[in-house]
Parts: structure tokens; C-alpha cells; sequence
């Protein structure tokens, strides 16, 4: 079964997403950065956990883009917060999956979902949400296991992120020469 | 017995055949925590009215004042666990992180002051996440 398999995905022509496919995780410039960190006692994380939790936008799922799709000038581009710079955090959804493992979340589903620079641009659709770590859940004062294991998840991916995994942030990209799509896989 | 200052300091030095004795580490490890505790507020008072680098939404002055207030109630009460990170929360607001080892194993605690006036602790220990929210928010 692929990472973004699910019943009733049937509204989209955009393939679901390949368990080894890179997807990548927008973050503010200045985002996670510490105000303060001991180092004497321990390296800083290079993304701090708290930017993989879901946002209030994640309602649906947390936000994620793949590169298969979009390139990484335009994944680091908001066309709402055009003024605002984003570095990106690539990701694999095998490790993401294999990190919901260890906290007890069965699986993760990948769904693709379109955001403003795919309604613009259209099918296949770059963006698409990882259903089970949502800010629904994240927010429900009734079931705090579901919660707590988001919390567990986010600290586990984050751990795993290496300098390597984290691009310095993208200037805004320029349509007359970036191109929307990558030239190849 | 030596006066040597780096001793009493616990400077790195060659070695003088002599250990340094316990009220020099004392001294030294009570003068380093404050110093991170120092540190620890001065980074909170270096982001009051201004958000700096900070992308909005940037921690209230409501939420940084509290932040203080209770950061210097804990160094008052348990002045040697020193916070290990201070970072601003994406949804606006500040997270202050401790480690410790407890039986070998580490555990870290975050204390997150929310704009919305609430307080969120977060214990992470062997992979897994237990929170809880403050209900009475903010201490006034």
C-alpha cells in the first residue's frame, strides 16, 4: 500500500503519495530559532519540535509539499504571505510512518489536497496533509492520548532531521525564470 | 596549599596535583547556573516590544512577563535545574525547556506560555509525550 492510500481518493487525478517520494515542511525564517540555548549541556535541534506540530491552518492534517511535483523555490513560496521567506525540511513519509510507529499511531495517510499555488496551477496537486497528525486532534481536551501521541511524533521527526535535511531559505521565486514544476525526478 | 585563582575557578589549567576543593566547585557551579538563569531572562527582557526576528505571531508582553515571573519563581525554588532552551512557540507564545536524567534515562520538560493565556507542560520520556494545560492560565 503507498503512503497516501485511502478509500474514496477517487476525486483526484493526482497520484497518492510514494512512501520514499520527498516531501518537505515549510518554515518561517526566524521559526524555532532559540531565544536562548544552553550548549554546553547539548547541540541545538536543527528544526525545534514545535514546528512539526499542526498549525491552526492544519485542520485537515499537517501541510506538507511534494517535490515531485512543485519545485523547492516554489515549495518555499506562499503566494498569501508573499513577503514572508520560508526554509524547507525534507522529509521522507517511510520515516515520518516508521516515527508514528513509535508512538503508537498505526499509519499515516498522506492526502493530497490543494492549496492556492495548485488551484492556480492545477493537477497533480503538490500539497497534501498527513491526516492523523491535525490540529482537530491536537486540540481535543476530551482524548489527550491523541494529542500526547502528536506531541511524541513531532519530537521523534524532529530528532531525525539532520543539517542536511534543512535548506537555507528561498528568495521569492520569479515566474519568468523559475520553473513552477522540477525539470526531472 | 595554593591560592591559584584558576583552581578556585575552575579554569582549565595543566594539572597542579591538586583537586579542587568542594566549596570552589560549589561557588563555581552556583555563579554558572545563575549565570544561565541570567541569561534565560535576559533573553525574555531582549524581546519585550519587540518581536525582533521572531515571525509573527511573536510572544504577547503579556505572555513574556509571565514567562519571567515564573521562570524567577523556579530559579528562587530550585535554583540548579537551569532551563536548557527558551524558544518561541509558532502559534505565538514562548516554550522553556528543562532535561534531566532520571535513572539514566532523559527527560525532557517543556513549559509553554500561550498567548491565549493558558500554560501547557509537555513531559517527554522514552519516545512518548504526557501533557496537561494549566487550567487557571496565567498567574496574576
Amino acid at each position: 500500500m503507498s503512503a497516501g492510500e485511502e478509500d474514496g481518493a477517487s476525486s483526484t487525478k493526482t497520484p497518492t503519495v510514494d512512501p520514499d517520494e520527498i516531501l518537505v515542511r515549510q518554515i518561517k525564517v526566524g521559526g524555532g530559532r532559540p531565544l536562548f540555548f544552553d550548549e554546553t549541556r547539548a547541540a541545538p535541534p536543527f528544526v525545534d519540535r514545535s514546528l512539526f506540530l499542526p498549525s491552526p491552518n492544519d485542520v485537515d492534517g499537517l501541510s506538507l509539499i511534494r517535490l515531485r511535483y512543485r519545485s523547492d523555490v516554489w515549495a518555499a513560496f506562499r503566494s498569501n504571505t508573499s513577503d514572508q521567506r520560508y526554509r524547507l525540511a525534507r522529509l521522507l513519509p517511510s520515516a515520518l510512518i516508521e516515527c508514528a510507529r513509535s508512538v503508537g499511531i498505526e499509519w499515516l495517510h498522506f492526502s493530497p489536497s490543494p492549496d492556492e499555488l495548485d488551484r492556480e496551477h492545477g493537477e497533480p496537486w503538490a500539497h497534501c496533509n498527513v491526516q492523523e497528525i491535525n490540529r482537530k486532534d491536537y486540540e481535543n481536551k476530551s482524548d489527550r492520548t491523541a494529542k500526547d501521541r502528536i506531541l511524541a511524533w513531532a519530537n521523534a521527526v524532529s530528532t531525525s532531521v539532520t543539517l542536511a535535511d534543512v535548506s537555507s531559505p528561498f528568495p521569492p521565486p520569479d515566474p519568468a525564470h523559475d520553473r513552477y514544476r522540477p525539470a526531472a525526478e | 596549599m595554593t591560592t591559584d585563582s584558576s583552581i578556585a575557578t575552575l579554569e582549565p589549567g595543566p594539572a597542579r596535583g591538586i583537586e579542587a576543593a568542594p566549596d570552589a566547585i560549589a561557588t563555581s557551579s552556583r555563579a554558572d547556573h545563575a549565570a544561565v538563569w541570567d541569561q534565560c531572562i535576559d533573553a525574555l527582557l531582549g524581546i519585550w516590544n519587540t518581536s525582533g526576528s521572531i515571525p509573527e505571531p511573536a510572544p504577547s508582553n503579556a505572555t513574556i512577563d509571565a514567562a519571567i515571573r515564573i521562570l524567577r519563581e523556579m530559579r528562587r525554588i530550585d535554583p540548579t535545574n537551569t532551563p536548557i532552551c527558551i524558544v518561541p512557540a509558532p502559534d505565538g507564545g514562548i516554550i522553556v525547556e528543562w532535561r534531566n536524567d532520571l535513572n539514566g534515562t532523559e527527560s525532557i520538560q517543556t513549559v509553554a506560555f500561550l498567548n491565549d493565556g493558558t500554560i501547557e507542560i509537555v513531559t517527554y520520556r522514552d519516545g512518548f509525550a504526557e501533557s496537561r494545560t494549566l487550567e487557571e492560565g496565567f498567574p496574576t
